[in-house]
């Protein structure tokens, strides 16, 4: 059952890699050609999806605005996650102050409000696809240094890193040869469900106006307009809102079998679970 | 002498208190020998043979003494010098197989490390030395092995893997601690035979660690007997099986079957528990469990004499070389 979620969001998501990919190719219009004697027109057969506020065709629109959308999630979970990992490793690994300094950090990112952090940066680095990914690497970096931490202090204790030391193995192969690869597997589950997590952030920084400027449109630009003119044409806020919830929930379904693959005891426990309340039944 | 060790003392420090896991130990170490070292758990064995590497984990420290491994002081070596010494001049293999082996790296990753820490080789070089190796220590199929990752090897495969890492650059010194302590009796033998063989075609000398006496019997030359922290006897093998002088001892001996012995004899445990390492009563360490003690061994603690030559041992009772 899992699995089939599984290779379902895999699905969604591979879908609108593949759109994202040949994006200039596919559109039907030029997405950026205004044509201000159609605007907020619904469904037509030159327009599938309608126009927007000035004309321009919708369907390409959203097609373009996969590019950014997806890019900034992906890239800005994958800046989190190196840096999160890299401090994750060194706190786990070397323990005491160290360990103790970066951890106090991560507690002080976790309290700040996500949005609000993410909205000031932005608004000092100047709006664009570069400051929300800046931003939002900034303030996701700690869910990964914790859980890597967490991984490392329990596998430095194992006998096969004491057995590498033994071998005359540094510091930094230790951590990088035999520590990192034992904790890619949660850093993995947790990278996908942050892509969701970091999509949604990008679209709310871009609906206040804060991310890609126009006239690039992302999901959460279009989102944005579409929304003053909701009873005009409906479409225009709803594609991209749903667009924004597929591909959320697409990541989270692939981060949710991750998880089962990887970590099979949490699913047993469901099992189990399920098994004994069929025997009270 | 290839390793000498003097006054070693290491302690863990647990709070205000001590856990003297060794306790002023001085042992030799001549090339191409085979020192075995007896012991029950707790009572400094790993702790010792931890220390010649220093690879005691905090909150454990090596507090004094000097450990001479060709001349140079291993305790004063710096952290690089250090490392060229470990897995190179001195070589480790561990107790249980199933955890000291990296689960996420294949066998051939794990087992061309030493080659390219140590000698700076690259995977390419290091990988028909490795087939090699495994060749040596008897694993079938060795070039696919390489691809083959721990879990799908059984324990005494993997134990092999171990010993083929640890040989691997020709070490001078192999620590075993408890190598065949996890595996069952019949891979048991089949390993250590394999070890004697490879340590002796090496001329490697081995420091063989264990709780079974049978396996010091067989296989070791020399054998020195640890009780809380301390070193209480310490002899050629033949001679401490004939002539046991420590009542601790004698006490481990008896309470092991024996094949050449009479089937009738009872088999006599000893008494007691080992001391609390942190709260070391005064006198000898082994008074509490003692079936010989005097007024003198609660007094102060008997240290390390030699009886005749080749056989030291610390008990008051054997003070005069009676």
């Amino acid at each position: 059952m899992k699995n089939r979620i599984f290779i379902v969001g895999l699905i969604i998501i591979l879908g609108f890699l593949a759109i994202a990919a040949i994006a200039p190719q596919i559109v039907p219009c030029d997405p950026e050609a205004q044509d201000l004697y159609h605007v907020l027109e619904g469904p037509s057969r030159q327009h599938l999806l309608g126009t927007d506020d000035v004309g321009r065709d919708l369907l390409s629109r959203v097609i373009m605005g996969t590019r950014p959308t997806l890019f900034i999630g992906v890239t800005a979970t994958f800046l989190s996650s190196v840096i999160g990992v890299l401090m994750g490793l060194i706190a786990g690994y070397k323990g005491g102050f160290i360990d103790m300094f970066i951890m106090r950090l991560t507690d002080t990112f976790m309290c700040m409000p996500v949005l609000i952090v993410v909205l000031a940066l932005v608004a000092v680095l100047g709006p664009g696809i570069k400051s929300v990914i800046m931003a939002i690497t900034f303030i996701n970096w700690t869910s990964f240094a914790r859980i890597v931490r967490g991984e490392v202090l329990f596998a430095r204790e194992l006998p096969y890193v004491e057995a590498a030391r033994a071998m005359g193995a540094s510091g930094l192969r230790i951590i990088f040869f035999h520590l990192l690869p034992n904790v890619t597997a949660p850093v993995i589950v947790t990278a996908s469900i942050a892509i969701s997590g970091n999509i949604m952030l990008e679209s709310a920084v871009s609906f206040l106006g804060l991310g890609a400027q126009p006239p690039t449109s992302t999901w959460g630009n279009e989102l944005r307009i579409g929304y003053s003119y909701l009873e005009i044409a409906p479409l225009f806020s709803l594609v991209p809102g749903a667009l924004i919830t597929l591909s959320v929930l697409a990541f989270n379904f692939i981060g949710d079998g991750l998880r089962d693959t990887f970590d099979p005891r949490l699913s047993n426990t469901l099992l189990n679970k399920n098994v004994k309340k069929s025997e009270v039944k | 002498m290839l390793l000498k060790v003097l006054n070693l003392c290491t302690y863990y420090q647990t709070g205000s208190s001590y856990v003297r896991a060794v306790d002023d130990i001085s042992f030799e170490l001549a090339k191409g020998e085979t020192l075995g070292v007896v012991g029950e758990s707790g009572c400094g064995k790993t702790a010792a043979a931890l220390s010649l590497m220093r690879l005691i984990p905090s909150p454990g420290r090596i507090v004094s003494g000097k450990i001479l491994f060709e001349g140079k002081d291993i305790t004063a070596l710096s952290i690089k010098e250090l490392l060229s010494i470990r897995g190179d001049q001195i070589a480790m293999i561990f107790q249980d197989p199933m955890t000291a082996l990296n689960p996420v790296l294949s066998i051939g990753e794990q087992l061309v490390e030493p080659f390219m820490i140590h000698r700076r080789l690259s995977r390419k070089v290091a990988i028909p030395l490795c087939i090699e190796l495994l060749n040596k220590v008897r694993i079938p199929d060795a070039g696919s092995r390489m691809k083959s990752y721990p879990h799908e090897l059984s324990g005494g495969m993997r134990q092999r893997v171990m010993i083929a890492m640890a040989l691997a650059l020709n070490p001078k010194i192999i620590i075993a601690d408890e190598p065949t302590t996890a595996l069952d009796v019949s891979i048991q033998a089949e390993l250590l035979e394999l070890l004697k063989n490879i340590t002796r075609e090496q001329n490697a000398s081995l420091m063989l660690i264990t709780h079974n006496l049978g396996i010091v019997a067989r296989y070791a030359d020399r054998v020195m007997i640890m009780y809380a922290g301390r070193i209480v006897e310490k002899a050629f093998t033949l001679n401490l099986y004939q002539t046991p002088l420590h009542p601790y001892t004698k006490g481990l001996l008896d309470s092991v079957p024996r094949l050449n012995q009479n089937n009738n004899k009872k088999l006599t445990p000893i008494k007691g528990q080992p001391p609390d390492l942190a709260n070391l009563p005064q006198g000898c360490a082994f008074y509490e469990r003692c079936t010989l003690k005097e007024a003198r061994c609660k007094a102060k603690a008997p240290t390390l004499k030699k009886f005749t030559c080749d056989h030291e041992v610390a008990c008051w009772l054997k003070e005069e070389g009676k």
